[in-house]
């Protein structure tokens, strides 16, 4: 190997790539090393393991929804209750969605990975752009699928837009501690966001007011809140960048 | 001459185990440790958040009631018990400890005791991040709530499900090792609170009426009483409390000694099995059985009154509300002072409503200091001008509406038409009032009837006017004219038999 350093601008380097193909020391050249790094990165991020989830999510999300009545029942507000299932639903497979993102975008490999070069912010935008998508494209086609009965409440871009928010808290939270544990944070969230509107159902007149909870949670309100929508979409994009640029977390013990 | 670097066994003491003070000793140690290193902490710190939140969010302004905060307390369960599944399902199997891998690979203590620790720690610190909070809450209720005490049953069978919770995740993540485990177990748990309202269409049968029209009818379901959140509602009742209890817990053993014996082997779990089969079975037979609705019947509790207007009225509210007696006084007092004294102005205003007789005493809704104002304002002059029979009239006349915006007037409410629809309702319906009553209509029935057809009509502009100028003429009468007025005619305004014509 020593013998293939080249010298460059007084320097000692060692061989490139194509060298090394070219000696035979690395079995791949640019394109199959590269393809075969993104294939690994992928495994190590158990890559299908998060599209099986994803799609387990999404397929309890369709089947609860199901259970929803469709015919009028004496003594029942049809669309109250349907209005209720799919605003819960929604907080549910939002919050879910973020934890599962948050889950797969651990690495196992700790310090090795950490001082690796520059090919690992590539991969963390490939795999989380990649990620993000298939599953809100995959929820987002469930929703779209629910009976329209909130007049002026779009659910897909609300599904997307909180989406977007918790997994954005997920991977700033993800800097600070291991990012295993930030799963929590989404639950929390939808948790609390749950549990406020089964406080407040029983007061409301209309289904929209779902959509109307108090200015304090921006997962509550709908698209015609301005401020929800700008701090949902800074967060998120915001924190899409810094995880892309630095990465998260990968243990407690991190200094 | 060699030193002797070890000691022969035979010349070693006859027991090689720690004195039991020092056993003890080395698992606090080791306990303080995992308490210390446990990621459990994390979950303790957001469900104390949760926790504090929920309480805090369901305290009215300027009253502090035992029955809210007691149940607010439960108000975490879901998410709280989510968080712990997934804690424990995090922290199951999991041997990695912060900066102690070395220390723990070298401890005598072997796995089982480990895991053991690490299972106390999660609970205790998950337990702590409930309680706490909860502790703080009731203390702040048991200085300012002026009523009963705390229904410990609401926080009772909270504890137990975040304790169901941990041997679900501690089950799943033993099982399932794996970084997924968290998520499955978060996920069962969810599905564990939700499956009851979420499945009405289980519950939902066809049903033919004699008339041949096809109904639906939802039923309960039998599990329905085998489901946390929703035994949380009758937990204050002690019989539904302890089975729940027992039902919770009996499948929380289940859960970890089928985890135990997953992981270990051990027949402590096959005791753990047994005994959380002999305890979960009766208590789950039990509590099918129940029909907790039936309980929930509003006790009568002797009211705490107030004699105003110089004991022409008296102002009566829940024990439990004392602290906003003065506010009610403040509003019910001078909304009646320009009546009061008439013969059929009534003379008592109650919070609750009494289970044999309502005539002669109207009644209002109390929640917080807030909404005071609003609540009381409206339920008063609703109720203030029944028939003589003590009926509630269905509607305020036109006539009704006029002496009723006066009064508002009278005690400082601005009687604008949007204040006026807050209070009572919009003048259009006066006026379909006084056409129900000129066409006879007095069955309920056939009253509400007539009302919805006329929803749609457009407003009358020269009778709003009318309206408008009877008020005004109505405020500028001499006092003395208007009290004589009154006097002479209260019975046949409550009655509804008045018009906009009959008045001064």
């Amino acid at each position: 190997m020593s013998g293939m350093n080249s010298r460059r601008g007084g320097l000692l380097c060692p061989p490139s790539w194509a060298q090394r193909a070219d000696a035979g020391v690395r079995p791949y050249r640019n394109g199959g090393a590269i393809w075969r790094i993104a294939v690994l990165y992928l495994v190590s991020r158990r890559f299908i393991q998060t599209l099986a989830a994803i799609a387990a999510l999404t397929a309890l999300t369709w089947s609860v929804m199901r259970q929803t009545p469709t015919q009028p029942i004496p003594g029942m507000d049809l669309e109250m209750v349907t209005a209720r299932n799919e605003t819960l639903l929604l907080h549910l497979a939002a919050a879910l969605l973020a934890s599962v993102i948050g889950i797969a975008v651990f690495t196992p490999f700790g310090e090795t990975e950490r001082v690796s070069p520059v090919v690992l912010p590539v991969m963390r935008g490939l795999h989380l752009l990649l990620l993000f998508p298939i599953g809100c494209a995959a929820l987002s086609l469930v929703i779209s699928g629910w009976a329209d009965v909130m007049p002026g409440v779009d659910l897909v871009p609300l599904f997307l837009r909180n989406a977007l928010f918790l997994t954005g808290l997920v991977l700033l939270a993800g800097r600070v501690v291991d990012v295993r544990l930030v799963w929590m944070l989404p639950v929390m969230l939808g948790g609390v966001t749950t549990v406020s509107l089964l406080r407040k159902l029983d007061g409301m007149q209309v289904p929209e007011e779902l959509w109307r909870d108090n200015g304090r949670n921006v997962l509550a309100l709908d698209l015609s809140h301005g401020h929800a929508t700008a701090i949902c979409l800074g967060v998120g994009i915001t924190a899409f960048a810094l995880y892309i640029r630095d990465g998260v977390r990968d243990t407690e013990a991190e200094n | 001459m060699a030193m002797r670097m070890t000691i022969p066994i035979k010349e070693r003491s006859g027991s090689t185990s720690l004195p039991f003070a020092s056993r003890i000793q080395a698992w606090f140690r080791l306990f303080i440790i995992e308490m210390r290193r446990t990621p459990a902490l994390y979950a303790a710190l957001l469900i104390a958040a949760i926790t504090a939140w929920g309480m805090w969010s369901a305290l009215p302004a300027g009253v502090v009631r035992w029955d809210e905060v007691s149940h607010s307390a439960g108000s975490a369960m879901i998410p709280a018990s989510a968080i712990a599944a997934g804690i424990g399902a995090f922290v199951a199997r999991r041997d990695e400890r912060l900066r102690l891998d070395d220390q723990l690979a070298q401890t005598a203590f072997g796995q089982a005791r480990r895991d053991l620790l690490s299972l106390v720690a999660t609970l205790v610190w998950c337990l702590a991040g409930y309680l706490i909070p909860v502790a703080g809450f009731f203390a702040y209720a048991s200085a300012h709530a002026t009523w009963a005490g705390p229904i410990w049953g609401y926080v009772s069978i909270t504890v137990v499900t975040i304790v169901l919770g941990i041997a679900g995740g501690w089950f799943v993540g033993t099982i399932f090792p794996n970084r997924f485990s968290v998520l499955v177990a978060v996920g069962a748990a969810l599905a564990v609170h939700g499956v009851y309202p979420l499945s009405v269409r289980f519950r939902t049968e066809e049903w033919i009426d004699p008339d041949g029209s096809v109904q639906f009818v939802t039923t309960e379901g039998w599990y329905k009483n085998l489901i946390p959140y929703e035994v949380l509602d009758y937990s204050n009742v002690a019989r539904m409390l302890w089975w729940g209890a027992t039902w919770i817990l009996g499948i929380s053993i289940l859960l970890l000694g089928a985890a135990w014996w997953w992981r270990h082997r051990s027949f402590v779990a096959l005791i753990g099995l047994s005994i959380a089969a002999l305890v979960s079975g009766p208590a789950a037979a039990a509590l099918i059985g129940e029909e907790p609705v039936m309980w929930l019947q509003a006790v009568y509790v002797q009211p705490l009154c107030e004699a105003r207007l110089g004991g022409q009225i008296e102002i009566c509210v829940h024990p439990e509300d004392e602290t906003l007696l003065d506010d009610v006084t403040a509003v019910i007092e001078p909304l009646i002072a320009p009546v009061a004294g008439i013969p059929g102005v009534p003379i008592r205003f109650e919070e609750q409503q009494p289970t044999d007789d309502t005539s002669g005493t109207v009644w209002f809704y109390l929640y917080d200091e807030e909404s005071l104002d609003l609540n009381v304002t409206s339920s008063v002059i609703r109720e203030l001008m029944r028939e003589p029979s003590g009926e509630v009239l269905h509607g305020a006349g036109s006539a009704q509406y006029v002496v009723i915006a006066w009064l508002l007037q009278e005690s400082g409410v601005p009687s604008d038409e949007g204040t006026m629809i807050t209070y009572l309702w919009p003048i259009s319906f006066s006026q379909r009032v006084d056409e129900a009553i000129a066409a006879g209509i007095t069955d309920p029935n056939a009253f509400a009837e007539f009302m919805n057809t006329g929803s749609d009509r457009p407003r009358d502009a020269s009778f709003e006017a009318d309206v408008r100028a009877a008020i005004d003429r109505f405020a500028a009468l001499p006092d003395d004219e208007r009290r004589a007025w009154l006097e002479q005619n209260w019975d046949a305004l409550c009655s509804n038999e008045l018009t906009l014509d009959d008045l001064p």
